[in-house]
């Protein structure tokens, strides 16, 4: 349960980001665009990874505490980040029922979200990495953070505005680029940093690759369908006139999406911290 | 006021355990709940064997990770130095168990909160020793200024052994006076 409320928290909040991110691109290239469906989808996503977050605390009513040391701690900071986040969707879903018309105001809050959300997965990531957890000390936890925000908010974007950007084929190459590219890299610095912890001198660290080898099989099923997806995506899109087929953007969807959230689960599961005779 | 923290004399203890159960009673622990935890390590091959006992606690670090991390600020400094918890403030987000180094804070599922060692702060502020090392019977265990300790019981004393992740990391508030066999970091031991 433990694991599972927080992976679905940061699934939940990196897609959430990562969404917003493409609703700022796609409004910076077409004014017009509202993409109404994404910010939803953005805004709902943050709440119910803000909601996971509390099934983690031993005094989930007392959450607010949490915003107390924002000064020195990684993880009050990212829950300040999270929640301002999620109000600047929320003011954001305001706006587009009750004032469509201002659209400036609605890009500079997408833009505002976006960035807020960046600086937000780099404190998410800042939380595990600085721990003393030997599997999550290196540049991979960064790395896997920041990918599975583009690549996730990128296809899920593509899926809930479908109809909207089936005509703007510069957004079409962005996000196929951007799930290229964030995959890429996930699988760069996820090798050797897995190499470095086999080298590693710490029990801990060998304990959570002993553990990542029972599981071998869920590890296997990321990749496969982390790439799955992203191959079909850039298969569908290969060339400028290229049609978005629902049918495969969701498929693509799903594909990658499972393969996020194994990779998330494995990413907890894994987590040995050091100890005395662990060290 | 000086840096306060315990200090251990491996070279006269027994493992009895009297200090890890004297801490269980004080505190009230449950089944699974230790804040002190008495350890036994050996290693070699017969008839090059050795070993050694480490009664291990909260550090209280001058650079702990706990307080660093703890959002909200249940983790912190005391006066003295050592590293307190304050209930009414934590949350139960564990944060501070990935933090910690040495594994030391423990949740505590009865309560909802994390729980570690607080030098038994109600005991010393009655002029009086923590429970652990008034329950030492080869008197391994002292508690006090680390300056003081380390005039006390000379200059041979480590805040680091092989079984103890580096204390560079956080400065840990510990002085032992270790065995050849805990001092040697190409001797490896096992916990048994």
């Amino acid at each position: 349960m433990e694991h599972l409320a927080l992976t679905i928290f940061s699934i939940c909040v990196q897609a959430a980001i990562g969404i917003m991110i493409f609703v700022a691109i796609g409004r910076l290239l077409n004014k017009e665009k509202i993409f109404k469906n994404a910010t939803i989808a953005a805004t709902v996503l943050g709440i119910v990874g803000a909601v996971a977050s509390l099934m983690h605390l031993g005094k989930p009513f007392s959450a607010i505490k949490a915003l107390y040391q924002f000064g020195s701690s990684w993880l009050s900071r990212e829950i300040w980040f999270t929640a301002i986040f999620i109000l600047l969707a929320i003011l954001m879903v305001v706006l587009i029922y009750a004032k469509p018309q201002n659209k400036s105001a609605i890009s500079g809050l997408a833009a505002a979200a976006a960035v807020v959300g960046l600086i937000d997965v780099f404190f998410m990531a800042a939380i595990y990495s600085s721990s003393s957890v030997p599997f999550w000390q290196s540049i991979a936890t960064l790395v896997e953070f920041y990918a599975a925000t583009l690549s996730m908010g990128a296809i899920l974007f593509l899926l809930l505005s479908i109809k909207e950007i089936a005509e703007m084929a510069t957004m079409k190459k962005i996000i196929a680029l951007a799930v290229a590219l964030a995959v890429i890299l996930q699988v760069a610095a996820v090798v050797p940093s897995l190499i470095a912890l086999g080298a590693s001198s710490s029990a801990a660290a060998h304990s959570s690759l002993a553990i990542l080898g029972n599981m071998a099989v869920a590890n296997a099923f990321k990749w496969i369908f982390i790439l799955a997806g992203a191959l079909l995506l850039l298969w569908m899109v290969k060339d400028e006139l290229s049609k978005l087929v629902t049918n495969i953007v969701l498929s693509s969807t799903i594909l990658l999406l499972v393969g996020q959230i194994v990779g998330r689960y494995l990413f907890y599961a894994a987590m040995v911290v050091t100890g005395v005779g662990l060290s | 006021m000086g840096q306060k923290g315990f200090y251990f004399n491996m070279l006269e203890c027994k493992g009895c355990k009297a200090c890890q159960i004297a801490c269980k009673d004080k505190n009230d622990l449950k089944v699974g709940e230790l804040y002190r935890k008495v350890m036994n390590f050996e290693g070699g091959i017969y008839p090059n064997v050795g070993g050694f006992y480490l009664s291990t606690s909260c550090n209280h670090c001058a650079e702990a990770k706990c307080v660093a991390g703890c959002p909200t600020g249940a983790m912190h400094y005391a006066e003295d130095g050592t590293v307190q918890h304050n209930k009414d403030l934590c949350i139960g987000c564990k944060y501070c168990m990935w933090n910690c180094p040495y594994s030391v804070p423990q949740y505590l599922e009865d309560k909802n909160i994390i729980g570690k060692c607080d030098t038994c702060k109600d005991l010393r502020d009655a002029g009086e020793n923590p429970a652990c090392v008034d329950a030492c019977p080869m008197r391994c265990l002292k508690f006090g200024d680390i300056d003081e300790l380390k005039k006390e019981y000379g200059t041979d004393l480590v805040n680091e052994i092989s079984v103890l992740p580096s204390a560079e990391a956080t400065k840990p508030s510990l002085l032992i006076k270790a065995n050849v066999y805990a001092l040697d970091f190409n001797y490896k031991v096992k916990e048994v």
